[in-house]
């Protein structure tokens, strides 16, 4: 039986469909010989039922994303819907919605503008752009940037931090800043779906972490402007995390505690980057594999290794998902950086 | 538009210009939150007898959930009030953990306070479990079966443990 809430964040990903071809992607239905069952894809309708549901069982917070959202017919009406039901609940966050903007068109800008949606646009790269997406759209990123700056759109420019982008760090941050980005997003490439047969070319070292963390401070000093890591480092990996001010990092695994994941069919996952579905939204109770759930939602997970250090009670050594997905279980290590 | 072509230095000079410029609000963060979701805020929470401060991740609603199932029983016309208090405070209270001892000196935590027409003192509690609250919801209400926040339902017989700590009301 469960005895925490569920998780007040959920990531609705709307659509298995993806106009670009991103090496570092960890949507669990493209790895290499994927086991993951994807089923028929939620209508408009069936969307807006999901939205209620979750907002009577007091999730509040909601993110779009995909594969590609914008390839979501009738992504707009689902949008709408969060937006109107949170208003007559008195639920006012911001909807985020994570977008490549190969499919980008202005009135949509308007639209996440009328809706006060916070636009998440991913740039893993610049030079290195086509290499890492397949797609040649790193000039239409900006593009959107500045557009979105130019009628006041709040942006942050999502950068997947791999082996391969590390040395154009500086200037892809500093060029989507430029172009009207407001924060930073920093992800260090983490092995799962596709991103699992190019695991070896986009791994990091522990050195290019630090140097990643390193570099993101500096542009944001620059720039007076704040930032985010969205996936968790382990403490020890960081020389010394005392020293950033502006880019924001975290250690905890926020997996069924934080938020969770309907994937295009309505099948519940940890994680985005989980490829373990344990359970259906439009089930009773909604979760089913309780005991997998339960792992993430209570941290039963650490893996041996990092048994008696100090600062495990502000740490989840990494992320759990990779272990599992790498290991076959998250109380494995994370050896997604490699040592 | 700015371009690849500049350099690092032409870069930073353009960066600098640009800390000029009014910065948009940004809230403190702290945790992952992977690729989707925005990273969630840190909350202060404020001990509500001494007011001492401690930082919670904001992921963490609890407060706001407990307050709502609270409200709805004070509704049911149950003199019913919930408190944030430190691990202090709630030591000097008298209160014990589920294992008997002190709480340890981290945290905040939830006092339940629970009082009928009928009763003269509050029953109070220490409970975050929304679970809880739920159950005792469902049995104020005279109802057989309570639905957690996971849409699963379960039988108020088997809380009674529960609602008789935080309600002082027994059922045989």
């Amino acid at each position: 039986m469960h005895t925490s809430g569920l998780p007040q964040s959920v990531a609705l990903e709307l659509t298995y469909k993806c106009n670009h071809r991103c090496k570092f992607c960890s949507c669990p239905w493209y790895a290499p010989d994927s086991t993951y069952v994807k089923g028929r894809e939620l209508s408009v309708e069936e969307w807006k039922r999901v939205v209620r549901k979750l907002y009577r069982l007091g999730v509040e917070s909601f993110s779009v994303s995909g594969g590609e959202v914008l390839l979501k017919d009738g992504f707009m009406d689902i949008i709408h819907c969060i937006r109107e039901e949170g208003n007559r609940l008195g639920i006012s966050r911001p909807i985020v919605v994570i977008s490549n903007a190969l499919a980008m068109e202005e009135r949509f800008l308007w639209f996440f503008l009328e809706h006060d949606v916070h636009l998440s646009m991913s740039l893993p790269g610049y030079e290195t752009f086509e290499e890492h997406t397949g797609v040649d759209n790193a000039e239409g990123v900006l593009h959107w940037f500045q557009e979105a700056r130019n009628i006041g759109l709040n942006t942050t420019v999502n950068v997947t931090v791999t082996n391969r982008n590390y040395d154009e760090l500086f200037q892809t941050l500093a060029l989507g800043l430029l172009n009207g980005a407001h924060d930073i997003l920093l992800n260090r490439f983490l092995p799962g779906g596709r991103g699992l047969a190019y695991a070896d070319e986009l791994r990091l070292t522990p050195q290019q972490v630090n140097g990643m963390l390193d570099t993101a401070e500096e542009v944001l000093g620059y720039a007076n402007r704040q930032g985010n890591v969205g996936t968790e480092i382990p403490l020890c990996v960081i020389k010394d995390f005392d020293k950033y001010k502006r880019i924001h990092i975290g250690y905890q695994c926020a997996a069924a505690k934080g938020f969770f994941v309907v994937d295009p069919s309505g099948q519940i996952r940890t994680c985005n980057h989980s490829p373990r579905i344990v359970g259906h939204v439009f089930s009773q109770p909604m979760i089913e594999d309780t005991r997998y759930w339960n792992l993430f939602a209570e941290s039963d997970y650490k893996p041996s290794m990092c048994s008696g250090c100090k600062m495990g009670n502000l740490c989840d050594c990494g992320c759990r998902e990779v272990a599992n997905i790498l290991h076959g279980s998250p109380d494995e290590k994370d050896s997604s950086i490699i040592i | 538009m700015a371009k690849k072509s500049l350099s690092k230095e032409e870069l930073t000079e353009q960066l600098k210009a640009l800390a000029t410029a009014e910065i948009p609000k940004t809230s403190l963060h702290r945790g992952a939150m992977c690729y989707s979701p925005a990273p969630p805020d840190v909350i202060r929470v404020k001990c509500e007898s001494c007011g001492s401060i401690t930082e919670k991740i904001g992921w963490d609603s609890t407060f706001r959930s407990l307050r709502r199932k609270v409200a709805k029983i004070a509704d049911m016309g149950y003199d019913a009030k919930l408190e944030i208090l430190c691990s202090n405070c709630i030591n000097k209270l008298g209160l014990r953990n589920n294992d008997g001892e002190e709480f340890g000196n981290y945290g905040v935590h939830t006092v339940f306070y629970f009082k009928t027409k009928e009763q003269s003192e509050y029953t109070v509690s220490v409970d975050n479990c929304s679970s809880c609250y739920d159950a005792v919801i469902a049995f104020l209400e005279n109802k057989a079966v309570y639905a957690d926040s996971y849409d699963a339902t379960h039988p108020v017989k088997d809380r009674l443990d529960d609602i008789r700590r935080m309600t002082g009301i027994s059922v045989e």
